[in-house]
């Protein structure tokens, strides 16, 4: 799945570490969804959300968010 | 020791699982030593057998031993479980699974053809080793990959 969190993270000046610390899961984790190698649990979605203070949608992209 | 104060919280943060976790490790290792140490030496002992090992020990000290064991590996299992993250735990489902099914498979399958005497008789330690060495196989292809 797409998503935007390296834009999100690097707005922030954060590291990977940072994020990962920030959310409670390890820096791999974090590296590992971004690269959408790893789909994110429902709890650490909303977790995203609010740190970001964006939606979930805002933040990922099942390929279906531009289809109607 | 104090932290290097360019660190932000969520590193810290990061840093104190990371050392949690590796603590429990270590601790497991520490906890385990004795107890291999003992059995080794035991073993040594009783012409170097591991099956030997625990000749001569009262029924006590080897159940004593023996829940020691299942205690110290059943709180590393939790506390492992409790400190790590989702991608770790979907990573272990993945090579547990894994070495499951091929247990599942493999022990049925060479069962049949002993039955058929096409082979000889399955032999339980192979078949779990194959079993675990798959698994962390699985497991370590997922970390090579997804890391």
């Amino acid at each position: 799945m797409e998503n935007r969190l390296r834009v999100l993270r690097a707005e922030r000046n954060w590291s990977q570490a940072e994020l990962g610390g920030r959310l409670g899961v390890s820096r791999q984790a974090v590296n590992a969804i971004e690269t959408g190698k790893h789909d994110p649990s429902l709890p650490l979605a909303f977790k995203l959300a609010r740190l970001f203070e964006r939606s979930i949608e805002e933040i990922f992209d099942d390929g279906t968010n531009h289809a109607g | 020791m104090t932290e290097p104060t360019m660190l932000g919280e969520g590193e810290r943060a990061e840093r104190q699982r990371r050392r949690r976790f590796w603590g429990a490790i270590g601790a497991t290792a520490v906890f385990g030593m004795p107890l291999g140490f003992f059995l080794g030496r035991s073993a040594g002992r009783n012409q170097g057998s591991m099956a030997e090992a625990f000749t001569g020990l009262p029924p006590s000290v080897i159940f004593g031993l023996l829940a020691l064991s299942v205690i110290g590996f059943l709180w590393g299992c939790w506390y492992f479980l409790k400190s790590v993250d989702e991608v770790e735990i979907v990573d272990n489902l993945w090579a547990s699974t894994a070495g499951f099914y091929l247990y599942m498979i493999l022990f049925p399958v060479w069962w049949m053809l002993w039955q058929a005497k096409i082979v000889s008789e399955p032999s339980d330690w192979l078949i779990l080793f194959l079993s675990l060495g798959f698994g962390t196989a699985i497991y370590l292809f997922r970390k090579w990959r997804v890391r």
